[in-house]
């Protein structure tokens, strides 16, 4: 069993004088997404140094993680847009939450608009396919790896268009 | 709505509400629970995520983790010193 005595006060020390509101839940705070910004940042970091080759799987977990359960609570594109403020950046028109979260989190110098509209692409037809239970990394390599998870979320929406529009649209 | 936690943020969780409780008799457990986890989320040591049912649930973040593990390493080195 774990000695509280001798643990550092740091780890169960909640200062006993704050105020503490009625509030039965918690509140997202810009503070909580700071510090949320920073995990997925230092996943980049850590995805950077890595010389595996499947390193990068770890940052899109991390950047998938986030706004998966912002969109349990369908705050998703507020949070993203709200993110990107809190590091001086505008939002672009129509951009979505995975983008965005990617622009804020890593270097623009090595992930051109290319490259974040493939892993966005990636993500967001993981966040349409995959069974809760299985790891982004192991159900976007049964899929086919990144390139074509993008590629399907593309014939996904191009369907969808199709089946919505009329032959005369979809020629434009 | 439940808070649902991991096994180690619970245990810290459970400390510091017990840290707490008796400058806030007014206040519900679930209330002081929410309180402390409110302040675990903005010092970057508890984060929310889906689990495998894709519910929201709290869980220590890797940060407070390895905290955790240096500060079990610091003890036992002082036990052996002792």
């Amino acid at each position: 069993m774990t000695d509280l005595e001798g643990m550092h006060s740091y780890f169960w020390l909640v200062s006993p004088r704050a105020k503490a509101s009625a509030q039965e839940d918690v509140p997202y705070t810009s503070q909580a997404l700071r510090e949320d910004l920073l995990r997925v940042r230092n996943a980049w970091e850590e995805s950077q140094a890595s010389r595996q080759r499947d390193a990068i799987y770890g940052y899109l977990s991390s950047v998938f993680d986030l706004v998966a359960w912002w969109s349990a609570e369908k705050c998703a594109l507020d949070r993203a847009h709200k993110a990107l403020r809190l590091r001086n950046m505008n939002p672009f028109d129509d951009e979505e939450p995975f983008a965005a979260i990617i622009r804020c989190t890593s270097d623009a110098s090595k992930v051109d608009k290319r490259t974040r509209s493939k892993w966005s692409r990636a993500l967001r037809y993981t966040m349409l396919c995959k069974p809760c239970d299985e790891p982004l990394d192991q159900f976007i390599k049964r899929k086919g790896g990144i390139n074509k998870c993008a590629a399907r979320l593309s014939r996904r929406v191009g369907r969808r268009f199709g089946e919505m529009c009329p032959a005369s649209l979809q020629r434009t | 709505m439940k808070h649902r936690m991991d096994k180690t943020l619970r245990f810290w969780v459970d400390a510091a509400y017990e840290h707490i409780k008796r400058e806030h008799r007014k206040l519900t457990k679930r209330q002081l629970v929410a309180h402390v986890l409110r302040k675990y989320e903005q010092r970057g040591d508890a984060m929310r995520c889906l689990n495998s049912q894709g519910e929201i649930v709290w869980k220590a973040s890797p940060r407070f983790l390895s905290m955790l593990a240096d500060a079990e390493r610091d003890a036992e080195d002082d036990l052996d010193d002792f």
